[in-house]
């Protein structure tokens, strides 16, 4: 008898929960799965909501969503709901030193000097602060910066098995920066250099990863070929500044992740306005809306517009996490910050779509009678 | 992303007898490859240039090593006769299976 009472209890709660819809889902919080560990003592009712991205950017939003339908019901007097994430995907594909890694995201632009790195750092350190487990790999093997950036002490190289990345604020990273001396240039060729690629993919202990962000080299060449064939990206952020002639330059990155069938996730628009030190007010040094169009030509989400402020980027450059530091509060701060919230929506909305497509496969053929 | 269409990925893929490869689309096609004539075909650019140059042969009794995804997009086969660089895209065998 008590038992059937708890299940009539249990079924009125996960009714009044399906009106509370997932606004980048699209889709009812109970059919999704999110609900989870319900459990129900008296007029008391408890249970997890468990999102898609500890970056949710709705978090509260939902919680408030979800104690009023639950508070609906006349018997129900008091609701407790703990916010989880599972970061949903398959693995990173290719290797097996990926396999645990959730989502390979690439961040790229066609031509260099747009703010690629700081970007991927900034977008990195924000995902972190919200509790996901991020790694960076530095794939600028000839022009590595994210090392510098970050202040990461690089990982010693054992010289045989695996590695382990460095640690830096709780981001894991690998770059060719920790591996060669600052001032010697890295010339390498095109097969040497996918090689490298190809250690940073498979010698490295990369561990459990909700995300782990890729800094593409500029351009359209080797590297960028080979990290889309070694590994199975679940979608790129395209990075560029207002101006026209970097906006031509990213349509053509925008093709060339078609071509590789990597989904564009969304553009990040940097120095779009200068934040003058003296009077605190903006200017748009390179002209206005070019992320906006650019977002709009290729069909994909502008997922930020970050402004330029001296101050921050000298604080930036250093090494400074945004979010972590004192200039928390700053626009370029709550900019990246507003940025990575929206990535990991995006991700979770490509997550969803993609349907039940196998991530990577790899078996051996075995001997039968025709 | 919702309003662009979802691209061609592979749900099931697996060896089906001696030499047949079987695939599951994401948009419900089941194909059947007959990997010797995959072999015939592959769109690698050495294989190629032997065509054109009329020096292309392979023996028909090749089969596949082994069978790998490539990134998103495409299908790698080790062959038997040391040949496995010929990158087999989903949308060019989808079209033909």
């Amino acid at each position: 008898m008590a038992a059937d009472r708890r299940q009539k209890a249990e079924a009125e709660v996960l009714e009044a929960l399906s009106v509370v819809v997932d606004p980048d889902l699209h889709q009812d919080i109970v059919s999704l799965g999110f609900v989870q560990n319900l459990a129900i003592e008296g007029d008391q009712v408890a249970f997890d909501l468990q999102l898609t991205t500890p970056a949710c950017p709705v978090r509260d939003h939902l919680r408030e969503q979800c104690e009023q339908a639950v508070l609906s019901l006349d018997w129900a007097h008091g609701v407790k709901v703990t916010l989880t994430s599972q970061v949903r995907g398959g693995r990173g594909g290719g290797t097996d030193a990926l396999s645990q890694v959730a989502h390979l995201v690439a961040v790229a632009s066609a031509k260099g000097g747009v703010g690629k790195s700081t970007t991927t750092v900034q977008l990195a350190y924000a995902l972190a602060a919200t509790g996901a487990k991020v790694g960076i790999l530095d794939a600028d093997i000839q022009g590595p910066s994210v090392h510098h950036m970050t202040s990461a002490e690089g990982p010693v190289p054992s010289g045989e098995g695996m590695m382990d990345p460095a640690e830096h604020h709780g981001v894991k990273i690998v770059s060719m920066g920790f591996f060669v001396p600052a001032l010697r240039p890295a010339l390498l060729r095109g097969p040497r250099l996918t090689a490298i690629i190809q250690q940073f993919l498979t010698e490295f202990r990369w561990g459990e990863l909700d995300y782990l962000l890729v800094d593409f080299p500029p351009g359209t060449g080797d590297i960028q070929m080979a990290l889309a064939q070694m590994t199975s990206l679940t979608g790129a952020v395209l990075v560029t500044t207002p101006q026209e002639v970097a906006l031509l330059d990213v349509r053509r990155a925008v093709s060339m992740f078609k071509m590789l069938k990597v989904p564009v996730l969304g553009v990040v628009e940097n120095m779009s306005g200068f934040v003058c030190p003296d009077c605190g007010s903006q200017h748009a040094l390179f002209g206005e809306g070019g992320g906006a169009a650019l977002a709009e030509a290729a069909g994909v989400p502008l997922l930020g517009s970050v402004p330029i402020d001296p101050t921050v980027r000298q604080a930036m450059d250093e090494g400074q996490p945004l979010l972590l530091g004192p200039h928390r509060d700053s626009p370029m701060a709550q900019a990246y910050g507003a940025a990575a919230a929206a990535l990991a929506s995006a991700i979770s909305v490509q997550q969803a779509n993609q349907g039940p497509a196998l991530k990577s496969f790899d078996f051996t053929w075995k001997e039968m009678g025709a | 992303m919702s309003e662009q269409e979802r691209e061609l990925g592979v749900v099931r893929i697996w060896q089906e007898d001696a030499v047949h490869l079987g695939v599951v689309w994401t948009d419900g096609k089941q194909s059947s490859f007959d990997t010797r004539l995959l072999r015939q075909l592959c769109p690698c650019a050495v294989c190629e240039a032997d065509r054109q140059a009329g020096r292309f042969v392979v023996g028909d009794d090749v089969v596949p090593l082994r069978v790998q995804s490539v990134g998103n997009y495409a299908m790698k086969i080790v062959f038997s006769d040391g040949h496995d660089t010929g990158i087999f895209e989903y949308a060019w065998l989808h079209e033909r299976g």
